[in-house]
Parts: C-alpha cells; structure tokens; sequence
C-alpha cells in the first residue's frame, strides 16, 4: 500500500466464528440458519423466567478443538459470565460470555503467503512468513437476527443463543494485507478442523478491527479507532487501506485523531463516524450464577484432541516434501480437503507426482470440477503423467488425450490406442524422417552448420509435420544434432 | 478503611432506571453500606488459600436437538409482531 514510509499501522481483530453444532449453546433448539423465523426458538433462548441454561457439550470441544489447532493453552477450568447491556437482539439483557477465564489463551495463527492478496504474494511483506498472536478464544452466545422496517425493527430470534467462538488477536498486525491473509489463514484452519464454514459473506466469520498508526519507531500506540460492518476479507483489506490512510492524512494537519466506532460502507469506500466513545462501555461483567464452572480436564480436552486434524501448514510441507509440488501448489490443494485427497490418490502410483499436480491444478481445476462426483478416476491422471514420463506419448499429445479424458472418460492408455496417439520413439524411422528433413531444407542446415543453432527448429517442425505430431521430440533432437555435426 | 463512594446515577442509567432525588439518596446510602462490607471482606489475606476447583463436571448436554416451541406459542406473549417477527421500536445504530 502508498503507506508512507514515517508511519505505521497496528491493526488487532477479533473474530466471531459460527460453531457447526446441531443444537444452539444453553439449548436444545436447532442451530441452523434459513429457516422461518422464530420457529427455532424455546423458553431459555427467550430469557423467558424461570428457565435454565445448559451448556452445549459438543460447541465446548470444539472450542477446545481450535485452541489445539492453535497452539492455545488451554483452561483446566473455565467458566461463564454475563455481560450486561440493553439491546432488542438479546432477550436476557445480559449475553454470557467467558470474562476472567476464557477456555483458551495465547497460541497464533500463521501467515500463509499465498493467502495474502494476490498482487502483493511477491512481496517481502507476504514472505515474511510471520505468525500473529493471540490473545484469546472464548465462547459465548450469538444474538438475534434484526431487520429494520421505516418505523419498527422486527426480530427473529432463531440464531439468539446459538454457539459462537470469538478469537481475539494480539495488536501484532500491520498491514492490510496481513489481515487479509489472518483471515484466510484462520479459516483453513477452522476448516481443516471441521469447526465451522467461516465464510465472512454468509455470516459464518464475521470480524471487528481495532486500527490506529503510529510514527515508525515510537512504542506508544495511537488512538484506536474500531471498525465495523466487515462483511468480507477484501471488505477488511479495503477498510483498513482507507482508514489508514485517512489517520495518517489527520496526523500528518496535526489533528487528533477521535476515539470512536467507525462503520464501513463498502459502496463508499469509506468509514463513517458510527458513535464516538466517550465513556468506555461498563457491562458488569459478574459470573453467572446459573452455571457452574466447566472442568475441560474430565473428557472434554481428550475427546477434542482426538479430533486433530492435519494441520494446514503441517499438510502443505508434507505435499511439498512427499509429491514434489511447489509451494504455491501446496497452498491452492491445502485450501481445498476434497481436491488434496483426489490429487494423492493421482500421485500416489505415478512416477512424476509433480506433473500430475500440473495436470489437475492447470488443466482439471480449469474445467470446475466436482472432484467427489467427477467420473474422471484420480488414476487416469496418474497414468497420464507416465505416459508422458515413459516416452509413450508427448506433451503435445498430452493434451489432444486430456480433451479426449474430459469429453469421454476413459484410461489414458485406452485414450491412446485409440486416437492412435502413440509416439515415435523407434530411431531408425525417426532417423529416415531426420533425413527426410535434412534433404528438404538445405538452407536451415547451412543456417545451423554456420551457428545459427535455432534453425534446428524448422526441421524439428518438419519432422513432428511428417509424423502427425507423434515424434518423440527429445529424440529428434538428439538424432538432428548428431547428424547435422556429423 | 473508609468506604468507597458509588456513583449512584451512573448505575442507575447503565440499568435503565429512573430515580427521584429521595430515591438516589437512600440507594447511595444502601449500596455504599453494602461495599463497604465487601471492602472488609477484601481485607481478609486469602492470597495462600488455593482457588477451590469445582469438585466434579456439571451437567452438560449432547449435541442432540430438542422440540422447539410452536411458533404461535413463542409469539404468544409478544406486544407487537409481524411476519413471525417480534416488532420493537426502530433500533438506531
């Protein structure tokens, strides 16, 4: 970004994450978004009097779940408080939360390169390979849903009290771009774990940020400004590119900067003052009295450990290490499960693993693929490779058999015979072809005997001609070189 | 140790209450009593006295979903709706 080299950013975020629970937190109402509303609703997720929460064994796990993934430490005990304010979305008056003993502390998310934005994957700043710390993850309850009509707001409250994890960064942040790739990184993450979809354009994710500049080199943080309505990890970029800049701008006239809730409007491209802080919000945080302190160290940590799954960075070494793929390619098959398991299922057999993540991240994942349902076998790309690595066919062929796989699915060996793609590799008919092509271009010999080494590629042409393409190219080099020098 | 002052409007706006100035008067009264006892209690050394750890798990639930209430019954009680939803006054950001 144009940020001036005297200033910089220190950017925090907190992230709620929607859990993948059947039942809401306190409740057994289901936990599923869609459906007619105030049909998933019951007398506690209501705050209705006299009724009792009771916590969602499964959202805790998974809690615990993303702790792990996270390299958290995780709370023997912890417990749950109520946070106290007004608000028509929350029907108790109060939300519990977790406040002096969350379920897990520290741990960080690492900065996947190839999740930061495209443009800038070249940078020092996406290379950096750095990790960005947590503060926290807890998990509280979500609130209802609000829909604002010219002189009422009307309430549904099916998705009040279901499950929500909130992860709070450190203020280690400092670009847009990081941000960027915390959130993509975070959610692989989430993913890989099967704790929620996190996708920020359904909800699923959605993410607050704290945001002031500072002159380069001094250790006092600016005055945050916290910024809302951030409905996508380009809307965070964009904001936090904005709101960057417009404090830089403010600092640099000498202005203060204000304290406040600034809302972004993606259309505007701007932040808009939503409420200034005055007076530091008071929710009288206290423990709520209705549940008990929740012991993770009798089963709950055990049974979410058990659900580790390989984690992102981990999977990425080993596809770079094992298949030979590149860094980038590692990335692109981490960031989606189904394609990775298809891709070694291809590579396992095959001689050059490498190119068969060529053949289904080039050419397959073009077509838009259902990897799952697709009637093209992870094997036929395996074979394909081979083809290719044994001689049997050449790259050129490669892909005259590839349309074939895609319009009729079948072995690629199969495919060959019966396009009659099988290359040349016998030397003594290539040999004649050699000659053929010696005889017919006196010229580009005579170019080539005098140093002109690319003329060597008219008879590569001529002879690839004269055999439809089946050549082996290699060997025709070879045998053109051998007797041009002869 | 003198007992710490409490400031009692700022309360009493954080929960939407409304009080008369007699009101005021006898609540500060009341609630400055009452942290006045929690800062004797504050005063026991309790810094060696290891934290009690709840003695065993409480109850939680299974994952399993249970009937939800009818959605004429969970309106039921509400002052306005309209389209299932419960209406209140216009929220201002």
């Amino acid at each position: 970004m144009n940020t001036p080299a005297k200033w910089e950013a220190v950017i925090g975020l907190e992230v709620h994450v929607q859990l993948l629970t059947q039942t809401k937190m306190f409740c057994g109402c289901t936990n599923h978004y869609g459906d007619a509303p105030t049909s998933h609703v019951c007398p506690v997720c209501l705050g209705l009097p006299g009724s009792l929460p009771v916590p969602n064994e499964e959202a805790i796990r998974l809690t615990l779940l993303t702790g792990l993934m996270l390299g958290c430490t995780l709370a023997p005990v912890a417990r749950f408080d109520r946070k106290n304010y007004f608000y028509p979305d929350m029907p108790k008056n109060y939300q519990i939360s977790q406040y002096d003993d969350p379920l897990c502390a520290g741990g960080q998310v690492p900065l996947d390169p190839f999740l930061f934005p495209k443009e800038i994957q070249d940078t020092a700043e996406a290379k950096a390979g750095r990790a960005i710390r947590l503060t926290r993850i807890h998990l509280e309850e979500d609130v209802a849903k609000s829909f604002h009509f010219e002189d009422r707001s009307g309430i549904d409250f099916n998705r009040a009290g279901t499950p929500l994890m909130e992860i709070v960064s450190e203020a280690d942040l400092r670009t847009p771009g990081e941000a960027f790739s915390f959130l993509g990184s975070l959610r692989q993450v989430l993913l890989a774990g099967h704790v929620s979809h996190a996708d920020m354009e359904k909800g699923q994710m959605r993410c607050d940020v704290n945001v002031s500049v500072r002159p380069i080199g001094q250790k006092e943080f600016g005055t945050k400004v916290e910024l809302k309505n951030l409905n996508s990890t380009s809307g965070v970029r964009r904001a936090l590119t904005y709101e960057i800049a417009r404090q830089i701008a403010a600092c640099e006239k000498g202005e203060a900067i204000a304290h406040e809730t600034r809302r972004w409007d993606d259309e505007a491209g701007a932040t808009f003052t939503m409420r200034t802080k005055e007076k530091a919000h008071d929710y009288r945080y206290f423990p709520d009295p209705d549940l008990l302190p929740v012991r993770t160290d009798q089963g709950l940590l055990e049974a979410a450990r058990t659900r580790l799954p390989e984690l992102p960075t981990v999977l990425q070494s080993r596809l770079i290490q094992s298949f030979g793929v590149t860094a980038y390619q590692a990335s692109v098959l981490g960031a989606d499960r189904i394609l990775c398991a298809y891709f070694e299922k291809a590579a396992a057999q095959a001689k050059s693993k490498a190119t068969v993540a060529n053949w289904i991240l080039n050419d397959f994942l073009s077509t838009q693929p259902d990897p799952t349902t697709t009637p093209i076998l992870p094997e036929f790309f395996g074979e394909l490779a081979d083809l290719v690595a044994d001689g049997t066919i050449n790259s050129a062929q490669a892909k005259k058999v590839f349309a074939e796989l895609m319009a009729n699915p079948a072995s690629p060996r199969e495919i060959v015979k019966r396009l009659g793609l099988a290359q040349i590799s016998d030397a003594s008919a290539l040999g004649t072809y050699c000659d053929e092509a010696i005889v017919a271009n006196p010229r580009s010999v005579e170019d080539y005997r005098a140093g002109k080494t690319n003329a060597i590629n008219a008879l590569k042409g001529f002879v690839m001609k004269k055999s439809q393409g089946k050549a082996n190219p290699l060997q025709v080099d070879e045998i053109l070189k051998a007797k041009l020098s002869a | 140790m003198s007992a710490p002052q409490i400031n009692i409007s700022d309360v009493a706006s954080l929960a939407r209450l409304t009080l008369t100035p007699d009101e005021t008067a006898k609540f500060s009264a009341q609630l400055t009593q009452i942290l006045g006892h929690m800062e004797t209690l504050s005063q026991i050394a309790t810094g060696a006295v290891p934290e009690v750890t709840p003695p065993a798990q409480p109850a939680l639930r299974q994952d399993i979903p249970t009937p939800s209430l009818s959605i004429e019954a969970a309106l039921s009680n509400a002052p306005a709706q309209a389209n299932d939803l419960i209406l209140v006054p216009r929220i201002l950001e």
